[in-house]
């Protein structure tokens, strides 16, 4: 016990000293110090986010924190609470993040349809239902490859936005124009 | 589009380190956000204009004038702590004290207000609106420079809920002015205290923290600018 508190210290001392360092422009204590937290702070995301794809974003997005508010920590204070805070800051936007992104899109299985990414094996399509798949053809190309790559292949907006070649808030555009005539299509009607 | 690694975004991170001067200890800048507010209200007196009762007043030996006086200042120091702690990772217990403190001084100034409101006999009359729109004018215009030195020190730091720390830096900043009004009105009825005076910080923070928030973004993204050009 007396020994893992030691250690806790010496820890604290350390990165507190190559903050400091980091502070003045060292970028070797800044490594150093960053490598470490890398650790630390998947095992606080790890405990409490389940969604594994999102962890590693989350611990990224944390070590930007970081770097970014690298001026707000004064040598005289402990680092581990200025360290924690930014992690759960971190996470608290993620899932702000997450909450405003799921109002925003409109969830296919609320209303009785499966997910289409639920149901893929492997390639866009290869294991939709009957029903969804011709549903699907009988979309217009734009808002076809729109659903697919949002949902089906499970690109984020940024990136299937770049692979349709448009703007982030058109591929939203054309998503949403589809999921509307799918749910007509299936029978579903509008909400 | 492969995202980068954790390790290359050390790396990238590494090769954009510059040096940071770091933020202000908090009690200096809570000093200076009140300093403010003082120099304001002595430039004031200055002017003539919001000067304090006598001292052989009788509402100096008032409970009631006095309470919502100590809450006053009691809102204004919780809610500019609460204001720039809030903005200071790790500083949360500085954030539950300044809540607690302000919570306290807003009970006791809300509660001093209902308090006189109930033994007065005083009629409220259309002329008061006046009254109480000019107190509350005067506390707004007072407390102003405090509350945008507070959103100087938030924007430089990490601001992380820009509309809760707009909230409590208006909230605090007028009640500093709030305090030079209160101790230099002649209104002396309990209606007008309690509506002009002691709810002043929650009018500030309700209409001021939209415009307040508009300007924390700004200048947090200034700061942001002049960071990354190795200003901080």
């Amino acid at each position: 016990m007396a020994d893992r508190t030691v250690r806790l210290n010496e820890r604290e001392e350390a990165w507190r000293a190559w903050m400091i360092a980091a502070q003045t422009g060292d970028g070797a204590a800044y490594e150093k110090l960053l490598v470490e937290l890398l650790a630390r702070a998947r095992r606080q995301v790890g405990a409490r986010v389940s969604d594994v794809a999102a962890r590693e974003d989350i611990v990224q997005n944390a070590l930007l924190s970081i770097h970014r508010a690298r001026h707000t920590y004064r040598g005289e204070r402990p680092f581990t609470p200025w360290f924690n805070a930014i992690v759960r800051n971190s996470i608290a936007d993620w899932a702000r993040a997450r909450g405003r992104r799921l109002q925003r899109e409109l969830p296919l299985e609320l209303d009785g349809i499966s997910d289409p990414a639920s149901e893929t094996t492997s390639a866009a399509g290869d294991a939709l239902s009957p029903d969804l798949q011709r549903a699907l053809e009988a979309l217009p190309q734009a808002q076809r490859q729109a659903v697919e790559l949002i949902h089906v292949e499970e690109l984020s907006v940024a990136e299937a936005a770049e692979r349709a070649g448009v703007s982030a808030g058109a591929l939203k555009v054309r998503a949403h124009r589809g999921y509307r005539a799918l749910r007509a299509m299936l029978g579903k009607g509008e909400r | 589009m492969s995202e980068p690694s954790s390790q290359d975004r050390i790396q990238a991170l590494v090769r954009d380190l510059q040096p940071v001067r770091p933020i202000p200890p908090l009690r200096a800048a809570i000093a200076a956000v009140a300093g403010t507010g003082l120099v304001v209200i002595a430039a004031g007196w200055l002017l003539g204009s919001h000067l304090p009762r006598a001292w052989t007043d009788s509402a100096w030996s008032d409970p009631r004038f006095l309470l919502i006086l100590v809450g006053l200042a009691l809102v204004a120091c919780g809610a500019i702590s609460a204001a720039l702690a809030s903005a200071v990772p790790g500083r949360e217990r500085a954030v539950q004290a300044g809540f607690r403190i302000g919570g306290l001084g807003l009970a006791f100034t809300i509660g001093s207000g209902l308090w006189g409101v109930a033994r007065s006999t005083v009629a409220f009359g259309p002329g008061d609106l006046s009254a109480y729109s000019a107190c509350l004018a005067s506390s707004l215009v007072l407390g102003l420079a405090s509350c945008l030195v507070a959103c100087k020190f938030v924007a430089r730091a990490a601001m992380h809920r820009p509309h809760a720390s707009a909230a409590l830096a208006s909230a605090g900043g007028v009640a500093l002015g709030a305090i030079a009004v209160h101790a230099s009105c002649s209104a002396g009825d309990a209606l007008h205290q309690l509506v002009a005076h002691a709810s002043a910080p929650l009018v500030a923070a309700a209409v001021l923290t939209p415009l307040v928030s508009l300007v924390l973004i700004y200048a947090a993204r200034r700061a942001a600018r002049d960071a990354v050009r190795g200003r901080s």
